[in-house]
């Protein structure tokens, strides 16, 4: 999954999951703040992301003042994710070598 | 004039399996946190519990009935009570009943052979089962009622207790609150990141969350001349109580808490004291980050200068979620009869910004004081207690105000009727049951965005509640809303969300669980979300009941707000379409079976006459009576029918049986259900349609019937006495 891919499903993920009835992937801007005054989310919509998130894309969201700046934005979640899931990659490929 | 005494308590927590085993050890400080056993929960974000210690199950099918049960007896002992002999009023509040029975059992359904043995484990489940054990074993009780508020469902119970008292409407009452720890609220409150997965430390600047615990107290309450009479002791009072809501949001407190203060300064009003005269505050204290700041924030405004010394038991009991406000009041009294103040453990770092005098270590105090005791909970919810020692509490007069019905509503059918055309669902036939099931989303009629986090009940509660509120509003100054009561009949709860929950947790783990879910598993969610929707500033609660569930809820409204703890109450009920609720647990629990699967929910704006009329309100009919009973109703004192009386029951009431003692008996009846569709919550579709009936002038007085088995309730609905000035 490259990161467009990633960012599509993420959005998808979220009006599904935080149901964001109405919402289509277009309405949720890349670089706009998720929590507050953008998207309208808050804390439980934190933890109901970060929980499908590690279901869909096998990646965690710490909790805490890291979680805050993955947050910041759709963008700042997709790049974690991508981030997050290249490390596994490169992980399991060295323990294929091995 | 009167006082509430306390002449019986009892305990079972994780610091012993009675009053003075738990107290012992609170007092020494000690803590009952330690290793999860009751069951494992792979992926849990913690392996901590407070469970209960010395707890003698017998035959009680379910933990937390059983916690009661054994709680309640010792109450009952020790105030040397026999409810056969002393007729004696129940209330119990709770979150769970039997769900640590049921959860993993809901998700097997259909998949396993329902034995005899699992059927009696099922029909723990709705959260009714707590009190219907209680009666088995230590009643016959004049009435019970099961109250949910989420974790503020022990303050609940004992504000009933105390309604009831002053209102008249019973002498003596034994009142507390029960839950057991199970998976389902394990994996719930981990998945909010609110549990620590190392010992609490309440009011801790590191402080990271609570320990579950488990539990269950309970306190005889009775109106001082009738302790007297028969020479009981007396440890203490109840002085005061007070429940309110935010209306602020599912999970999170309010962060300035300036709810949370307004419930310590009316539990003071109720209690007639100013805040100089608590010296002692058994604070709500949970350890989560959201709780104690807010909490402490709320303690420095309502007490200011006053800076009562405040703990919280949570660090030794953990957070014993329906229990907590019982248990914890029960602290109190204990606190006050022994003269020392109990500690909070586990801190080692105060949070220096809460300000608040903390308990660090058992005290003894010189001088006999006044307790407050808080709960707060999801949605918002609050609830203190003002406790006071014996012959201390201010009197007060009793009797109740004049209620009336200022607005109905009901959704039947998919269709959404407010005011006088509810009427319209009256019939005398008795329909076949074919009514068709509620189709459509309820969402068309709300603000969609505002209501994305319900589920359907809380978008049915919420729509039929803001069609109620409408309708007492019209040609009238609004309601004030900031004291309102949101009470909701829910016969079996969210079975089919408990079960896809539970599913999750056991499929993919309980780091799976799902945050947005587990809010809506509380009985008391609908209404809670329909509360802070309408912004209604008094409590959100659940009043389970099997099929009289709606009636639960109307007679909860009505013995608040007559007594003066709620300015008004909008009460009904709310009801999914369930396979697992109608024909799985309503047989079992002998539920008459729903013909047809329908949907609906109802609710009516009860104030007091007075209320309505200084705005200007002409109300639909004034409530005259209400009746609750376990066995026989007493429709003896019922005034007799007049001409153009009507009864108006359900098909499956037994009104011949219910009323032949009585002149009603004679008097023809009507039936909602050819038009609305059957569900068990169809009582509030009959009440409202009744108060419809009476405005309209269709009928010169209702008697509204309701049952489910061995209980009964009874509504008199009769017309304004004139045209509002």
């Amino acid at each position: 999954m490259n990161a467009n891919e990633v960012r599509v499903a993420l959005k998808e993920v979220m009006i599904e999951e935080l149901n964001l009835a109405g919402k289509k992937p277009d309405d949720i801007a890349d670089d706009a703040p998720l929590f507050g005054a953008g998207l309208g989310l808050d804390s439980l919509d934190a933890l109901q992301l970060a929980m499908v998130v590690e279901e869909k894309f096998a990646v965690k969201v710490p909790e805490g003042a890291p979680a805050r700046k993955i947050f910041a934005s759709v963008n700042a979640l997709v790049a974690h994710i991508v981030e997050q899931r290249a490390a596994t990659a490169d992980k399991a490929s060295e323990a294929g070598r091995g | 004039m009167a006082r509430i005494v306390v002449t019986g308590l009892g305990m079972i927590s994780p610091l012993g399996g009675d009053l003075s085993s738990s107290m012992r050890a609170l007092f020494e400080g000690r803590r009952g946190v330690g290793p999860l056993t009751l069951f494992s929960l792979p992926g849990a974000r913690s392996s901590l519990a407070a469970e209960a210690k010395g707890l003698e199950q017998g035959d009680v099918a379910a933990r937390t009935d059983a916690l009661a049960v054994q709680a309640a007896r010792e109450a009952l002992a020790h105030a040397g009570i026999r409810p056969v002999e002393h007729p004696t009023h129940l209330v119990v509040g709770g979150t769970t009943a039997g769900m640590f029975e049921t959860e993993e059992l809901l998700t097997q359904l259909g998949n396993v052979d329902l034995t005899a043995a699992l059927e009696v484990r099922l029909r723990t489940h709705p959260l009714s089962s707590t009190a219907d054990r209680l009666s088995e074993q230590l009643g016959p009780f004049a009435a019970a009622r099961t109250v949910c508020c989420a974790c503020t469902s022990g303050v609940a119970a004992i504000a009933l207790a105390l309604s009831w008292i002053r209102t008249g409407r019973a002498e003596r009452v034994l009142a507390g609150g029960a839950d057991a720890l199970c998976r389902l609220t394990y994996s719930g409150f981990g998945c909010l990141a609110v549990l620590d997965p190392a010992e609490c430390r309440p009011f801790g600047k590191d402080r990271a969350g609570l320990n579950l615990g488990e539990g269950a107290g309970f306190l005889v309450l009775e109106r001082d001349d009738v302790a007297a009479a028969r020479g009981a002791t007396v440890f203490g009072e109840i002085a005061g109580v007070a429940l309110a809501g935010e209306a602020h949001h599912i999970t999170n407190p309010e962060p300035t808490g300036k709810t949370a203060a307004r419930v310590m300064r009316r539990a003071l009003e109720s209690a007639q004291l100013s805040p100089a005269d608590v010296a002692y505050v058994n604070a709500h204290g949970t350890a989560t980050p959201h709780n104690d700041a807010a909490e402490s924030a709320a303690i420095r405004a309502c007490f200011g200068d006053a800076r009562p010394r405040v703990s919280s038991s949570k660090g030794q009991i953990g957070h014993t979620l329906g229990a907590a406000g019982a248990i914890e009041a029960v602290i109190c009294v204990e606190a006050i009869r022994t003269r020392r103040l109990p500690p909070t453990i586990g801190t080692s770092l105060p949070e220096p910004s809460f300000d608040i005098d903390h308990v660090w270590s058992t005290e003894e105090v010189a001088a006999p004081f006044f307790a407050m005791s808080n709960s707060f909970g999801f949605g918002g919810t609050g609830g203190s207690v003002v406790v006071a020692p014996a012959g201390a509490s201010k009197p007060v007069s009793v009797g109740g105000a004049a209620l009336v019905v200022s607005g109905v509503a009901v959704v039947a059918c998919g269709q959404l009727l407010e005011g006088r055309d509810v009427a319209s669902l009256l019939a005398t036939t008795r329909g076949d049951g074919a009514a068709p099931a509620a189709a459509g989303d309820p969402t068309a009629w709300l603000d969609a965005g505002k209501a994305r986090r319900m589920d359907r009940a809380g978008k049915l509660s919420a729509a039929v509640i803001g069609a109620a509120l409408r309708d007492a509003d019209q040609d009238a100054s609004a309601l004030d809303r900031t004291d309102s009561a949101a009470i909701s009949g829910t016969a079996f709860g969210n079975v089919d969300g408990s079960m896809r929950f539970m599913k999750r947790v056991l499929d993919k783990g309980a780091a799976m669980a799902s945050p947005a879910d587990f809010p809506n598993l509380v009985p008391s969610s609908p209404v809670s979300h329909a509360a802070i929707y309408w912004g209604l500033g008094g409590p959100a609660l659940a009043t389970p009941d099997l099929s009289a569930t709606a009636e639960a809820a109307a007679a909860t409204g009505m013995d608040l707000v007559a007594a003066g703890l709620s300015s008004s109450a909008v009460v009904g009920s709310v009801e999914e379409v369930s396979q697992l609720a109608e024909r799985v647990l309503a047989p079992l629990l002998g539920v008459r079976t729903v013909a047809a699967h329908s949907e609906g929910a109802s609710a009516l704006v009860i104030e007091s006459a007075d209320a309505a009329r200084a705005r200007g309100k002409t109300p639909l009919c004034r409530v005259t009576a209400w009746l609750t009973a376990r066995g026989e109703l007493p429709v003896a004192s019922l005034p007799s029918p007049g001409d153009g009386a009507r009864v108006v029951a359900e098909p499956a009431v037994d009104v011949s049986r219910r009323l032949d003692s009585s002149a009603w008996a004679a008097v023809p009846r009507l039936t909602s259900s050819a038009a609305a569709g059957d569900h068990v919550g169809l009582g509030g579709v009959a009440l409202a349609a009744a108060a419809a009936l009476v405005a309209s002038g269709g009928a010169k007085s209702v008697l509204v019937v309701g049952e489910a088995p061995d209980r009964a309730y009874a509504f008199l609905l009769e017309p304004c006495l004139g045209p509002a000035p």
